[in-house]
């Protein structure tokens, strides 16, 4: 408030000595005419840099935007080759897996020895005895065993509790009737007795 | 108030010139102080707002911009192999992909989409459409562990039959090649986690750490990053790899030739152990019937361990090479003692037999062991002083656990100081009245092989920690003298004589041509857990090792009820010949080239 008033009234002073003394009246010295500065070349400039930021900026976030979706694109294509590298290691894996191998090899004939000789070539000696190869060191190929022995034990076991709570319950049962029976008779007897 | 007037008194005479304007706008200070009223309220609105912000509830607000684009993605850490010795995969992983539904865009098509999934991935279609039409979810599992090609492809074809809302994300899948082979040690992992075997045990060792992602993407469906936006990223930290002991190729010989004598002698089950003599490492352990770690869920849940580790057993027969090797370490008795044998022999008020009916044999100690005298040994270990015995067997690892990482291993059972007596030692003296595991068995057998100094067995190369915190392997494996070298050197060539005693030797099934094999079979009677009881049936075995005066590989294997009534001899003897054979071919192992022990076995 006091500041935009202050500079008011001393503005408004030489008005006033005007009106009065008209002598005072002098000439203001004109101004030194400044240097006028080419204002359009500042503002061609100034804007040319706003422009140009502002373009340079949009085109570096467009150029970082697309290779942030080509490094997606590149990754995800990278994902498919390496599974599909994996996925073919794992094949290679399963062909290695020794039962397979075994089932080929027995598909061409081939079968364990018993047992090798050795052969030492300096000192031409022959170590170990070799015996014909047949089929007896060869064990025979995953068969399909439909259960596993212990659990052929266990169903059977199952079933012989099963039979022997059947029993038990029949046992159970009997003694009861017994019991009923007893109970009876014994009843019959007191009632005859009270009879009496 | 002051300055008020004072303004006024200045302003006063300015008004008189131009009394015009002062009508058509009003007053100055009027003016000045509705505007100023009126940036005061404007300001103060500003004011209240940034109070309201930044003072009361800051964190909502920021939570809720961030909480815009910004997706936060686990990056999993990749879990360790499970290698054989020579680096053959019994367990890997590779990238498999979870498939996952955003429920906002699946919603409408619901139903179409489930039958697709059910079709293409195999879940269940009810499911499935629960998922794709949850309320409120933008996230939704819907299969998990899927092989990367096929989750891909299903939903490839997904986007071109114009369903929305699918996606699939990194999910490791694990795979065991080999199925069955070595899966009652490697175990096999669940859904949640693992669920037997190493992977269990070494589930901490294998796993490693997940890492995260959290960044600004376009879209939280596509997941395109945005440049420069927030990017916090903790790589994963990926699992260590488990190397085992273990020789796949001969774990498959052996699984498979253990499974033809199980199946032969009609037994219950099996187990066989090949250690390498000279290091305690264990070249394969096997269990049949075991369980395909494929489809774990195929066998029952007893089978789907090792039990050769969990299940103890009375040895039986094999036992004596370790009650003579501690009496030969004393030097009470030498190979060539002469032992008259009676008919039977008293012990705790009951009587104790052979497996075969004899008069008064006269048998040297080799003799007794080559034949497998219940009464020689009995006789023989008589000389021992109290606790000696004991002492033996304890360092020969008999009542502790062999310390392989896996906490399945039951420690067995040797009787404690206070609970032994007499009548309980003669019948430990040839394996009954104790109960031990298949390796402990293995291990101490190839103290004998190794000159006397017991090695603990390791299953894993160099060394790991497991989860209760014990680290294990062939780094910290230890070495302890047992007995002494020309005690360890007796005992073998003894142990030679059962298989190569033309007359007196219980095993000639388990000797392998050119080759001198030590051995010891064993038959013993199985304690039936329901009635603590012998039931009268056997559990037959036969351990040892080859070359005799060099050794190798130490085998043990045992049969449980063999349904044929054969004996440690007819039925493991044949098993033991061909594992050992082809274990010192397959190492290249030559034949020493030395004359077979011929220590007498009678007198």
């Amino acid at each position: 408030m006091s500041i935009a008033a202050a500079p008011q009234a001393p503005a408004r002073r030489p008005d006033r000595a005007a009106e009065t003394t008209q002598p005072r009246l002098a000439a203001v010295p004109e101004p030194l005419p400044a240097p006028l500065a080419p204002r359009l070349p500042f503002v061609v400039l100034v804007s040319m840099l706003l422009v140009g930021g502002v373009v340079g900026l949009l085109v570096f976030n467009t150029s970082m935007q697309q290779s942030a979706f080509q490094e997606q694109r590149l990754q995800e294509q990278a994902t498919t080759l390496a599974a599909r590298e994996q996925a073919l290691d794992g094949e290679l894996k399963k062909m290695e897996d020794p039962h397979k191998i075994a089932a080929a090899a027995k598909k061409l004939g081939m079968v364990v020895p018993q047992n090798a000789a050795m052969l030492r070539v300096p000192e031409a000696k022959v170590e170990g005895e070799a015996v014909p190869a047949d089929r007896s060191a060869t064990p025979p190929l995953h068969p399909k065993v439909a259960k596993p022995y212990s659990v052929q034990v266990a169903e059977q076991k199952a079933a012989e509790a099963a039979a022997a709570k059947k029993k038990a319950a029949e046992l159970a049962e009997k003694k009861r009737q017994e019991a009923a029976e007893k109970q009876a008779a014994e009843e019959q007897r007191t009632s005859t007795g009270e009879a009496r | 108030m002051a300055r008020r007037q004072l303004q006024r008194k200045v302003r006063r005479p300015a008004r008189r010139p131009g009394p015009k304007a002062t009508q058509r706008r009003g007053p100055v200070h009027i003016r000045l102080r509705v505007g100023f009223i009126l940036v005061a309220m404007v300001l103060s609105v500003f004011g209240g707002r940034l109070v309201q912000l930044q003072g009361i509830d800051p964190h909502s607000y920021a939570a809720m911009a961030a909480a815009e684009n910004v997706v936060d993605v686990v990056l999993p850490a990749e879990r360790g192999e499970i290698l054989d010795r020579d680096g053959e995969a019994l367990a890997d992983s590779s990238d498999g992909l979870m498939v996952l539904a955003d429920p906002k865009q699946t919603k409408k098509d619901a139903p179409a989409i489930a039958a697709f999934l059910a079709k293409e991935l195999g879940v269940d279609y009810a499911s499935a459409l629960a998922k794709l039409r949850k309320d409120g979810s933008r996230f939704q599992y819907i299969k998990r562990q899927v092989p990367a090609t096929q989750a891909t492809a299903a939903v490839e074809k997904a986007g071109k039959e114009g369903f929305q809302g699918l996606w699939t994300s990194r999910d490791p899948l694990r795979n065991y090649p080999n199925g069955d082979v070595a899966a009652n040690l490697v175990g096999f992992m669940g859904n949640d986690g693992p669920l037997a075997g190493l992977e269990a045990a070494f589930d901490k060792h294998l796993a490693g750490k997940d890492g995260h992602a959290e960044y600004d993407a376009t879209s939280p469906v596509s997941g395109t990053r945005m440049p420069l936006g927030t990017n916090n990223r903790v790589d994963p930290v990926n699992g260590n790899d488990l190397t085992l002991t273990i020789d796949r190729d001969l774990q498959y010989y052996v699984q498979q030739t253990l499974m033809d004598a199980v199946q032969k002698s009609r037994a219950e089950s099996g187990m066989a152990v090949v250690m390498d003599t000279q290091t305690g490492e264990i070249l394969s352990l096997v269990d049949y019937p075991t369980f395909d770690a494929r489809d774990p869920a195929a066998s029952p849940k007893a089978l789907r361990g090792s039990n050769a580790l969990s299940n103890v057993y009375e040895p039986g027969s094999v036992q004596k090479v370790l009650t003579v090797a501690g009496l030969l370490d004393q030097g009470l008795v030498s190979p060539s003692t002469r032992i008259r044998v009676p008919e039977s022999y008293m012990s705790g008020g009951a009587p104790i037999r052979d497996w075969y009916p004899h008069g008064v044999e006269k048998l040297t100690l080799a003799g007794v062991i080559a034949k497998s005298s219940n009464i020689g040994t009995v006789m023989a270990a008589d000389k021992y002083a109290d606790g000696q015995l004991r002492e033996y067997l304890s360092a020969f690892g008999q009542g502790q656990r062999t310390g392989l990482g896996l906490d399945t291993e039951s420690a067995g059972l040797l009787a404690s100081p206070e609970t032994w007596n007499d009548a309980n030692e003669d019948r430990i003296d040839f394996g009954q009245s104790i109960s031990v595991n298949a390796v402990q068995m293995t291990a101490a057998l190839n103290t004998i092989a190794n000159g006397g100094v017991r090695i603990d067995p390791s299953l894993i190369v160099g060394s790991a920690t497991n989860n209760s915190g014990a680290e294990v392997g062939t780094d910290t494996a230890e070495r302890n003298r047992v007995v002494s070298q020309e005690a360890a050197t007796q005992t073998a060539e003894m142990m030679e004589r059962v298989i190569n005693d033309p007359v007196n030797g219980t095993a000639k099934q388990a000797a392998v041509p050119g080759y001198r094999v030590s051995g010891k079979t064993g038959t013993a009677q199985r304690v039936n857990s329901e009635c603590k009881c012998y039931d009268g049936t056997t559990t037959v075995s036969f351990g040892g090792f080859a070359p005799t005066d060099d050794p190798r590989f130490t085998v043990y294997v045992a049969i449980h009820n063999p349904g044929n009534g054969g004996g440690g001899g007819s039925v493991t003897g044949p098993v033991f010949s061909q594992i050992m054979s082809f274990a010192l071919r397959r190492y290249g192992v030559p034949p020493t080239g030395t004359e077979p022990s011929k220590m007498p076995t009678g007198w």
